[in-house]
């Protein structure tokens, strides 16, 4: 017990290691990149000098060693910093936008999930029907079309064409007066097209791994003994075929929760969704380095989070893995 | 029924289409190819003051033409894939690999060239419309030197600019004076004007410069591939040699690669990519160089598990010790065993690199190169999706399918190593 | 399993039926919604730089006086708002100001004359660091360029009090025209930490309307004022500010009816928004231009050593006027604007128009005279590549375009097409803005597509003096003795006819030399809702004197 604590122990050090290093160098390059934030403050309208108060302001006319330093003094007293453009605390701007990223990701995967694990159930109890072989083909060219065409299909078919569901946004202008039910739905409404276009591809990975993983299993001994015995089928599959099958979907999952934690860019930007990868993003472009810096450090711990939840739902899952994972 | 047919069946047909529709543009580039050797001998300094390489594009298409044609008909027996049956995945590829190899023989006009406003801006596919051209008179007594000669017959092929001596029109009516209709102008000539007129068939219609889709697809095409298999190539380069080095050499240095990779896989990759182009601007090199970096993480872990599992292998040891530097044994020894699971997840990664690469240039962030790519088509035709839908269209189409081939073909080879 | 599946389905269809019984109603009837696709960054006057900061901290906070333009004249006319009245002395150096007594902050205390005061000391305070810092030149002031507020100021009562200007200075009612700001308020905070204050986004204001809520990156709502001495029994109970990045997406909502006024609308759906009967399109014409520079100057040798030394390409007037007779404007006008704009002859907008030289003509798309104009200078092809060259030398430059622009990234297309047309090849490099602007007013160009915004009033000087510390956005480096004499003549009290006269030089000058090659004057489309009577849509702005608006 003491030795599986202590590899633990390790584990999670070498991750802190890996965000410090992640934002230290995310820090160098943004200092050392072209372009500044005080570039708005450059204009005929405005006396010159104000440009350079803006710098001093912000502390960037200072060595990069201070910078740093100061970078990393605030960070460890859990300050992290001021954002230049929202002249707010980076953490009250995160949080804006953090609660909606980790809404949409979290019911994306769970989305996921449920819809991929349904089909598996479904075409595994009736092998080789219609459904299976329909999948078997579609899933390769649905899963080909990246996110932005399916977003831009979608939203050009349900959402211009036939007016079913809206374009942007997260919520209608009435929403203040919703009561709490139709605040609901009318986030979901809002979410579908969005919900959709996100999950298409992840929904299509994780059935693929899952089916040729079940249909490794069903091919074992053990649940041959099982058949043999006389155990139902129902019985079979959720209790045998399905936990051990589940392990190479566990990492998948870990990955691809990470990758939604990201931001989902590309979904956000074409249906207008208040997350964090637009704002990432924006504040990359705009050169706003504590918002960018928070932001990579939010994602990372984040990221590397969800991983390490994985590998411990792995091992319990199977403990015969604890040695290859620890 | 279509079942029935070979590959090669396929190609001799393509081939054949191309050569009788770019008839005449396979005639010019020969003349061409004449006028340069002459010039070449006759003309002192013909290569640095005249030649540019974008006419051994040009002279080499029908030259490679030929050259598949020949080739896939003596070969057709010996070689395995031009023998096996037409599917969807293997006739893409045909026209993907003509499509990049010939590309200004099948292109009717340069990607680049905008025709008259007016009259070309965002027509839809199958519009045809009139160009016009008027030919400098010569004089008779004028005999053009062969520079000359060389110089005409080049503006010829790589009309580039259109200008107040060709145009395009609605339509040219000519009675006694020559009228030029365009849109709602009207030009009129008089009558003496030498005035040659011809068809323009927008296939795929034009966007909004009036630039023609088609060919800007085809160059598109080429160009997005060639993205593609470049960023491959790095990372097949980075991939395998950290992963060999990583697997291969002391603890310590596996340890601190494997961190480091981590570290960069726990990243959305997405921000960094964005910041590196918003550091080192967004020109082709930079984004070939940081999509090839992106991806070399699967590669590496791949490498590096199949280096650590067969290193202490006889022969290995055996190579070690008659004295092979450490890069021959990787060359020889290691690379042959690896090479099936390489090239599997080399494939996809090329999927995956066409498919950031269009996203990144749907989000505007590679800039403007002199040739699109399929992304960059995508992202300039979102504005015009109400009127003009074909322009996101037709990229995609092509982008979709060529990823539905790469992935075909990537699970044709992950299966065959099983 | 199947169950399951039955079970939620039945709920998404529940859901679906609930949801088109509940949208029928909760519209709000007394409200406008204005579009905005940026999120402002501050509520502050002090640091408001945009336009819709501008117009909302306006409509918070009042100011002493208002703008009204006259489309006839094409000036400016000024209103009481804040200051009942103001009269100015003889020979205008100094003014009086009375103000309303009926104007209080929202929590309750009454506007004064110290809050004038107050104001204005921070707005020139170099610690609060304001963007209207420095630009107090007709006011007395410190080395330190903050207004000398004892020679400056006279406090008469509460209400009243006289402003002294310097002498020889031509001071007007835009010298006192910024928004008023609650003494009481802002003295709390110490001045360097104003710009991060709470003040930003929860501010105490006197004006029409008050902020009721700001959602970051979604809406701000602001609700009428009923104690505020414009706000009539009929003025719009809420303005709704909806933050919609996506254009698309706010396209959408204009035509839904969801939003009722949003500004730069793209030309191209133009028709479409027309045919709808809820919707109005109006245009404000000529506040923004944009055009093709030509820096006048070597990049390179200004880059090393400071010298400014002629442009090997651009350094010279004809070559200019070639390129200018090369580019097709009114393709890009008629293509991609479709008619919203005008072609420009000089940068003297065509809504000022007493101002403008009505026989100035735009420069003509002529390809055979520019042709002509190059070869006389000595630009010949020589080898049949297609590019100009000389002594050697290709006419071969990178064009720079800022990223983000969906007019200049067209413009910049078709002047590379125009240009290879008679020979300048031209590579485009389209830059991220900040890099862009960094890079162009350091001045390392040698030619590029960037735009400027007009104030109002004219004022030109910052623009074509050729000394950087007057002309600071004279990025060509354009140097011309007459005009800069012209123009330090302008900034002086003359005469309605000089003035005119005056001009006019301007004009002919700067059409003759073409210091930059000018395209077009860009118009900015506004689409309303017709059931919003009394909107102000002129060259001032479209979200203003809100207090007027009424919904019928």
């Amino acid at each position: 017990m003491n030795n599986s604590w202590f590899k633990f122990s390790k584990r999670l050090l070498s991750y802190v290691v890996t965000l410090f290093l992640l934002i230290s160098i995310i820090f160098i390059l943004l200092r050392i990149s072209p372009g500044d934030p005080v570039q708005k403050f450059i204009s005929p309208d405005l006396h010159p000098s104000v440009a350079e108060k803006m710098m001093h302001e912000f502390a960037l006319d200072q060595p990069l060693f201070v910078q740093y330093g100061n970078f990393i003094k605030n960070l460890l007293s859990g300050e992290l910093g001021f954002s230049y453009n929202f002249r707010q605390p980076v953490s009250s701007v995160i949080g804006t936008a953090l609660p909606f990223t980790l809404l949409f990701s979290l019911t994306s995967l769970i989305f996921q999930l449920a819809i991929s694990i349904s089909l598996v159930t479904y075409v595994s109890k009736r092998k080789g029907n219609f459904l299976d072989k329909c999948l078997e083909k579609l899933s390769l060219g649905i899963y080909s079309v990246p996110t932005m065409l399916i977003g831009l299909m979608l939203l050009y078919i349900f959402s211009m064409k036939l007016e079913l569901f809206p374009s942007s946004d997260l919520y209608s202008l009435d929403y203040p007066y919703f009561s709490f039910f139709e605040k609901m739905i009318d986030i979901i409404w809002h979410m579908t097209l969005p919900l959709i276009t996100l999950s298409l591809p992840g929904t299509l990975i994780f059935y693929h791994y899952l089916k040729s993983n079940v249909d490794i299993s069903y091919r074992k001994n053990f649940i041959l003994f099982l058949i043999a015995n006389g155990k139902s089928e129902k019985e079979i599959f959720s209790k045998h075929v399905l936990p051990n099958s589940l392990s190479t979907l566990i990492s998948v999952v870990g990955v691809e929760l990470g990758i939604l934690l990201g931001g989902a860019l590309i979904t956000e930007t074409i249906f207008g969704l208040p997350g964090m990868g637009r704002l990432t993003v924006n504040a990359i472009l705009l050169r706003d380095y504590p918002l960018v810096m928070g932001a990579v450090l939010i994602s990372g711990i984040f990221v590397l989070l969800s991983n390490f939840i994985a590998d411990i739902i792995k091992i319990n899952l199977n403990k015969r893995l604890k040695a290859e994972i620890l | 029924m279509i079942r029935k047919f070979y590959i090669w069946h396929y190609v001799v047909f393509i081939t054949s289409a191309i050569f009788i529709l770019r008839f005449q543009e396979v005639l010019n580039s020969f003349t061409l190819l004449y006028y340069s050797i002459v010039c070449f001998f006759t003309v002192e300094n013909f290569f640095i003051n005249y030649y540019s390489f974008s006419q051994l594009d040009q002279i080499l298409s029908p030259i490679i033409l030929f050259a598949i044609l020949v080739i896939v008909i003596l070969k057709r027996n010996r070689w395995k894939f031009l023998s096996s049956r037409i599917c969807f995945s293997n006739a893409m590829l045909i026209v993907l690999i003509f499509t990049f190899l010939l590309t200004p023989l099948i292109a009717p006009y340069n990607p680049n060239l905008q025709f008259n406003l007016s009259v070309s801006k965002l027509l839809s596919p199958f519009s045809s419309k009139k160009i016009g051209l008027i030919v400098d008179y010569n004089d008779d007594n004028y005999t053009p030197t062969k520079i000359e000669k060389y110089i005409h017959f080049k503006s010829i092929f790589e009309r580039e600019v259109v200008d107040e001596n060709y145009f395009l029109a609605d339509s040219i009516i000519t009675s006694n004076d020559i009228n030029i209709y365009q849109r709602n102008t009207e030009i009129t000539l008089p009558n003496g004007s030498n005035l040659k007129t011809q068809n323009a068939l927008f296939i795929f219609g034009t966007d909004e410069f009036g630039r023609d889709i088609f060919s800007r697809l085809i160059y598109a095409t080429r160009l997005s591939l060639f993205i593609g298999a470049l960023a491959v190539g790095i990372t097949f380069i980075l991939g395998l040699i950290l992963g060999f080095i990583s697997g291969y050499f002391s603890k310590l240095i596996d340890g601190v690669l494997n961190r480091f990779t981590e570290m960069l896989v726990s990243v959305p990759t997405i921000f960094l990519v964005i910041l590196f182009l918003a550091m080192f601007g967004n020109s082709l090199m930079v984004v070939i160089i940081l999509l090839g970096s992106a991806g070399w993480m699967s590669l590496f872990k791949i490498v590096r598990g199949e280096v650590i599992s067969i290193k202490n292998k006889n022969f290995i040891t055996s190579s070690k010790l008659i004295g092979m530097s450490n890069w021959k044994i990787l060359i020889n020894d290691f690379l042959p065993l690896l090479l099936p699971s390489i090239i599997v997840n080399l494939v996809f990664q090329f999927a995956n690199v066409i498919i950031a690469e269009s996203a990144l240039s749907f989000l505007g962030l590679t800039g403007n190169h002199l040739y699109p790519t399929w992304g960059a088509m995508i992202h300039q035709g979102q504005f015009y999706l109400e009127q003009a839908w074909w322009i996101v269209l037709l990229p995609s189409i092509f982008l979709i399918s060529t990823l539905i081939v790469i992935y075909d073909f990537g699970r044709k080879f992950e299966l065959k190593e099983i | 399993m199947i169950t399951r599946i039955k079970a939620f389905s039945t709920l998404i269809l529940l859901s679906f039926l609930l949801l088109t019984c509940t949208k029928t109603h909760q519209k709000s009837t007394d409200r406008v919604v204005v579009g905005l696709q940026n999120d402002l960054e501050t509520l502050n006057p002090l640091y408001s730089m945009s336009e819709p900061e501008l117009n909302i901290s306006e409509l918070i906070y009042l100011s002493l006086a208002g703008h009204d333009w006259d489309a006839e004249l094409g000036t400016v006319t000024s209103y009481p708002l804040l200051a009942e009245e103001w009269k100015w002395n003889s020979d205008s150096t100094s003014v009086s100001i009375k103000l309303r007594d009926d104007v209080y902050w929202s929590d309750g205390k009454k506007v004064s004359s110290d809050d004038v005061v107050y104001s204005f000391d921070l707005y020139s305070d170099a610690n609060v660091q304001s963007r209207f810092f420095g630009i107090f030149s007709n006011y007395f002031t410190k080395p330190d360029l903050s207004i000398d507020l004892k020679k400056s100021f006279e406090k008469i009562n509460d209400l009243e009090l006289k402003i002294k200007f310097k002498p020889q200075s031509v001071p007007s009612v835009f010298d006192f025209d910024m928004p008023i700001l609650p003494k009481h308020i802002f003295e709390k905070n110490d001045r360097r930490e104003l710009a991060t204050s709470e003040i930003n986004v929860k501010p105490i204001g006197c004006g029409p309307y008050q902020l009721d809520n700001w959602t970051r990156n979604q809406n701000i709502r602001l609700v009428k004022n009923e104690n505020s001495f414009l706000i009539k029994e009929n003025s719009v109970k809420e303005i709704y500010f909806k933050i919609v990045p996506d254009y698309n997406s706010l396209l959408n909502q204009i035509m839904k009816g969801e939003i009722d006024l949003a500004q730069n609308i793209r030309p191209e759906d133009v028709a479409s928004l027309k045919s709808q009967v809820h919707l109005q399109i109006s245009s404000r014409k000529g506040r923004s231009y944009d055009y093709v520079g030509l820096n006048n100057i070597d990049p390179n040798e200004f880059q090393k050593s400071g010298k400014l030394s002629p442009n090997q390409y651009f350094g010279n007037a004809k070559i200019r006027m070639a390129v200018s007779l090369a580019i097709n404007r009114k393709s890009i006008l008629d293509e991609f604007l479709l008619g919203n704009g005008e072609l420009m002859v000089t940068p003297i907008s065509p809504i000022f128009k007493s101002e403008i030289d009505k026989s100035l003509n735009p420069i003509e798309y002529n390809l055979t005279k520019s042709r002509e104009i190059l070869r006389n200078e000595g630009w010949t092809d020589t080898n049949g590549d297609g590019i100009i060259e000389k002594n050697g030398k290709k006419f071969a430059l990178t064009l720079n375009v800022p990223s983000g622009n969906p007019l200049r990234t067209y413009s910049s297309t078709i002047v590379q097409n125009n240009l290879k047309a008679v020979g300048i090849d031209l590579q485009i490099a389209t830059l991220e803005p900040s890099i862009f602007f960094n890079k162009m007013f350091k001045k390392e160009f040698d030619i590029w597509i960037a735009g400027w915004g007009v104030p109002i009033p004219l004022d030109l000087k910052p623009y074509w003096h050729s000394n950087p510390s007057i002309g600071g956005a004279n990025i060509v480096s354009y140097t011309n003795k007459n005009l800069d004499k012209i123009l330090e003549q302008l900034s002086r009290k003359v005469s309605n006819n000089t003035r005119t006269e005056l001009l006019k030089q301007f004009q002919k000058i700067i059409a003759d030399e073409q210091p930059v090659s000018f395209l077009y004057w860009i118009d900015t489309i506004v689409a309303s809702n017709k059931k919003i009577q009394n909107l102000q849509i002129n060259p001032l702005g479209s979200v203003q004197q809100c207090w007027n608006w009424v919904i019928e």
